[in-house]
């Protein structure tokens, strides 16, 4: 069975009956709809993903590349026999993105979305999507290897995650990458001779200060 | 016998700006000096009859170069070369002093709401990330306390939180190790489920085995299904990279 996959925050998908305690009936919270809204032409953005998810990962880094910084990547794998059964609007079409292969063979709109629509997919996803998340250290391999193999156009790329991926010393190696170029991200022998040229002047300028006190 | 001198602007214009003690939201009004026609010149100032020029001077130079080097008011506070400083102090005499573990309280309260609920997405978040190196450089581990009892009484916004306990696993500081772990291990037991899983994240981020054990038994003892997965699957993650 083929698959719809859809990037979501997982922690939005956890209610159930009686969770969050105000939650009655079979209502629907309104967090997880955060998850599907739709472009101003009522249209929402999925990846076609085959029965063996082989392209997920691929996806993923697609997805991932637009991004600022490598985090997790929550998403839903929706069946997409249950999505047409449904009567939903399926159009395969190519969106602008890092990864222009992967968007022209995989990349598709759910066009003409209402708001029933909009809540028949959530009941759907809650029902019937498997929810799945790809760490935030592997994104970062899977991007680092993407970039290596060239798959990604780097011009559309984000360009702070571009900074933050060329910034490691060895593409691939286990390396934190510090929020910011300062002391804090040097490397670790420059960074404690930051560190020590740093508070040794501080040190002698509180020093001169104390003394002018006096 | 009472000295007049004449105080080139240059060597005050580190009083002039506008002053700000210890928080932002407590503002010093701007004091200026009136300035006579000549701009170059202050009004005259009177000062002690046993303090010279020159010591002014150096002074006052002095607390030009810490201005500049520590970005902050000046050290040296001294009322005899600048009657400034003492209305400085005469409106802070009703202001009441705060303790630095408020001070620490509120930077990170201003942290975790630099970004509006509705920006915060998974890896859209470098402006909170960039406030918490600074902020965690300044306060450290002390910080981090405070970090966790923010966490555990639901006191900010929980996803903002999720997202700062991720940045805190991934701070490159390896001296800080032990005191991050600690506080993202005790946050595995947090009332909140985003927390818990910010948590998680956090502990993957860091990438130290010795998170394994928590992870496995925060993952038993929880009741939401989706969130014991997720804590099963970053246990299994940081052994399979360990």
């Amino acid at each position: 069975v083929p698959y719809l996959l859809r990037s979501i925050n997982k922690r939005k998908w956890d209610w159930s009956a009686g969770n969050p305690p105000w939650l009655i009936g079979d209502a629907i919270p309104a967090a997880p709809f955060g998850d599907v809204s739709p472009s101003a032409d009522s249209e929402l953005s999925v990846w076609w993903v085959p029965d063996d998810k082989s392209n997920v990962h691929r996806v993923v880094t697609a997805i991932a590349a637009g991004r600022q910084h490598p985090d997790k990547f929550d998403y839903a794998l929706i069946e997409e026999g249950a999505l047409r059964e449904l009567g939903f609007v399926l159009q395969q079409v190519a969106e602008s993105c890092p990864d222009p292969q992967a968007s022209e063979q995989w990349h598709h709109n759910l066009k003409q979305l209402t708001a029933d629509d909009l809540r028949r997919l959530v009941d759907l996803i809650k029902r019937t999507a498997e929810l799945d998340r790809v760490q935030g250290p592997q994104v970062k391999k899977l991007l680092t290897a993407a970039l290596d193999a060239r798959r990604l156009d780097e011009t559309k790329v984000n360009s702070k995650l571009l900074e933050v991926l060329r910034s490691q010393p060895k593409r691939g190696a286990q390396v934190t990458v510090g929020p910011s170029p300062s002391v804090r991200s040097a490397p670790s022998n420059r960074r404690r001779i930051l560190t020590m040229a740093r508070a040794s002047l501080t040190s002698t300028l509180r020093a001169c200060a104390r003394f002018l006190r006096r | 016998v009472r000295t007049t001198y004449r105080i080139p602007a240059s060597a005050t214009d580190v009083f002039e700006t506008e002053t700000i003690i210890e928080s932002p939201r407590i503002t010093v009004p701007k004091i200026t000096i009136a300035t006579s026609g000549d701009s170059l010149t202050t009004q005259p100032a009177d000062v002690a009859e046993s303090f010279t020029f020159s010591r002014s001077m150096t002074r006052s130079f002095v607390g030009v170069v810490m201005a500049v080097h520590l970005g902050i008011q000046p050290l040296i506070r001294d009322e005899r070369a600048n009657a400034s400083w003492v209305c400085v102090e005469r409106s802070n005499e009703t202001t009441p002093r705060r303790s630095r573990d408020e001070v620490i309280e509120e930077s990170l309260r201003n942290i975790l709401c630099c970004m509006p609920a509705h920006e915060l997405e998974d890896g859209m978040t470098w402006p909170l990330g960039i406030g918490l190196a600074a902020w965690f450089e300044d306060f450290g581990e002390t910080g981090l306390a405070k970090l966790a009892s923010v966490a555990v009484t639901n006191k900010s916004n929980l996803e903002s939180l999720s997202h700062a306990l991720r940045w805190i696993g991934r701070i490159d500081n390896p001296d800080s190790v032990q005191a991050r772990l600690r506080l993202l291990i005790g946050l595995l037991n947090a009332p909140s489920g985003t927390v818990k899983d910010g948590a998680a994240l956090g502990l993957v981020e860091l990438g130290s085995p010795l998170a394994i054990a928590p992870l496995e038994n925060a993952a038993r003892t929880e009741t939401n299904t989706s969130l014991q997965r997720d804590l099963e699957q970053a246990a299994e993650y940081l052994k399979q990279s360990s």
